[in-house]
């Protein structure tokens, strides 16, 4: 019987260590993938501005390097693109698609949506220049979301940990 | 002699660029309408103009035309802005160049005119943005065309071509014959028993071969090389050096710099087959590029275009030395 509840207690404890692992792991991925989409956006510059690759092959050119988030932003840009849809349109399903399946915060979001107002809409100039103030901004969210993660990162798996302890004391 | 064939576009080769009232509008339109349209004139507010050679309509939402303006479909700001977009495929800087010059040429070599607000740079147009209005102008391919040109300027006998202009206003048919020119040479003219010659065409403006992505979706004949959306006079001389062409063809001659290269070609025994804007004689050679060719004597022939009976009707075929090109070129 000791046995059972010795298990039972560990078990409770690792569970919730995990969880609080879980929610720390968010703050560490939002850091890598607003990097990841920096990086992901710049190619697309280059493309742009050098290659003058039509958006939807480059779109899709470069969801098949290994960009992370940013490959998968694009990729899901360029999959609407492909049924016709507009620029502006396909990268706001994109940044939908973003929301669903990414960790990226409102303000993160609301960031990449600025650039359905422009993406191909105009000349080389005009693109690279709002491509770089888009990174620039986020810039300023990657380092937001460094702090975030260092602070935030380990609490959560202290907490998760602290969090089961207390259960299994106050049960037991 | 080639019997004539007016090949009238597909309208799927177009509807995809047009917004949804538009196109649902033109997918519903009887056959023989379409093959009337020469032009479609699109702008923000407005009816949307259908032009044929006998007449201009507007076009209902119901795929009639009408006479009436009030009963014309509307075109909106956002039929311009999906227009736009699906011209450009949402990528506007790829064909910076091309907007800037004012139009841009979809597949099949159909040309969109645009205008709107300017932007200026340095004195020159380097872009539009706000485009209010557009030109849809409809390529056709009418093989033949060019037949009663080529027994003109055929000379088998002497196993050459005479360097020919082709003259006339807007929309008389110059680019259609000149195309039909390129495609008999290319292939060799059977019937004047001329064999297939390597031709060379510098399409600065894409309505020619109706290039897409660097291939010709017209036909432009087995022996052709495209130089597409280069400028003339560079297009010109690359083509020279790299393709050693018999013949030299280019549409819209008129800058200055044009000639240099244009008189780079005619001295190296290329024969030329180029195009030019005029009303008529005495405009040709009021224009100084034009008089500085024909005054250096390298075209053989000026043929003159006119729409009567019907656009591409070869209405007369000069010889430049009675033209008395020298005296007004002394003026």
């Amino acid at each position: 019987m000791r046995f059972i509840r010795l298990a039972i207690a560990v078990l409770a404890t690792v569970s919730f260590y995990q969880a609080g692992l879980e929610l720390g792991q968010r703050y560490i991925n939002r850091h890598r993938q607003l990097r990841e989409i920096r990086s992901a956006l710049r190619a697309l510059e280059t493309e742009i501005v050098y290659g003058r690759t039509v958006l939807e092959d480059a779109c899709s050119r470069l969801a098949g390097m290994r960009l992370g988030a940013g490959g998968r932003l694009l990729q899901w840009a360029g999959e609407s693109l492909a049924l016709g849809m507009s620029a502006s349109e396909s990268w706001l399903r994109a940044v939908d698609a973003a929301r669903e399946n990414l960790d990226l915060d409102a303000e993160d979001l609301r960031v990449l949506v600025m650039l359905a107002n422009i993406l191909g809409q105009s000349d080389q100039a005009d693109q690279a220049a709002h491509l770089t103030m888009l990174r620039e901004m986020l810039a300023e969210r990657e380092e937001d979301a460094a702090h975030a993660a260092n602070r935030n990162g380990r609490m959560w798996a202290y907490l998760g940990l602290l969090a089961g302890l207390g259960l299994v004391l106050l049960v037991y | 002699m080639q019997p004539v064939e007016i090949i009238v576009p597909s309208p799927t080769e177009i509807l995809p660029y047009l917004p949804a009232p538009l196109g649902g509008a033109l997918g519903a339109m009887a056959a023989h309408l379409w093959a009337s349209i020469e032009e479609l004139r699109l702008r923000i507010g407005r009816p949307v103009l259908a032009v044929g050679e006998q007449r201009h309509s507007y076009l209902q939402a119901d795929g009639e035309v009408t006479d009436q303006p009030a009963r014309g479909m509307v075109f909106s700001a956002a039929d311009a802005k999906t227009l736009f977009e699906r011209a450009t495929h949402s990528s506007a800087y790829v064909w910076q160049q091309q907007i800037a010059s004012g139009f841009l040429t979809l597949p099949g070599g159909h040309r969109l005119g645009m205008a709107g607000r300017a932007v200026m740079e340095r004195g020159e147009l380097a872009g539009i943005r706000q485009i209010s209005s557009f030109c849809l102008r409809l390529a056709r391919e009418v093989r033949g065309a060019a037949s009663p040109l080529l027994r003109r300027i055929v000379e088998p006998q002497n196993d050459r071509i005479l360097s020919t202009l082709l003259v006339s206003p807007p929309r008389c048919g110059k680019t259609t014959v000149l195309r039909d020119a390129i495609r008999q040479i290319s292939d060799g003219v059977g019937w004047l028993g001329l064999p297939p010659r390597q031709v060379s065409l510098v399409d600065e403006r894409s309505e020619v071969a109706g290039c897409w992505q660097g291939t010709p979706s017209r036909d432009v004949g087995q022996h052709t090389d495209v130089m597409d959306g280069c400028l003339k006079a560079a297009g010109v001389l690359t083509m020279l050096r790299s393709m050693a062409p018999d013949v030299l063809a280019t549409d819209e001659i008129g800058r200055s710099e044009d000639v240099a290269a244009l008189e780079e070609a005619a001295r190296g025994g290329v024969s030329l087959l180029a195009t030019a804007h005029a009303w008529d004689v005495a405009d040709l050679l009021a224009r100084p590029a034009t008089r500085e060719l024909l005054r250096g004597g390298h075209f053989s022939r000026v043929a003159i275009l006119s729409r009567r009976p019907a656009p591409g009707t070869l209405a007369q075929v000069l010889d430049p030395r009675d033209l008395n090109v020298r005296a007004v070129g002394l003026t």
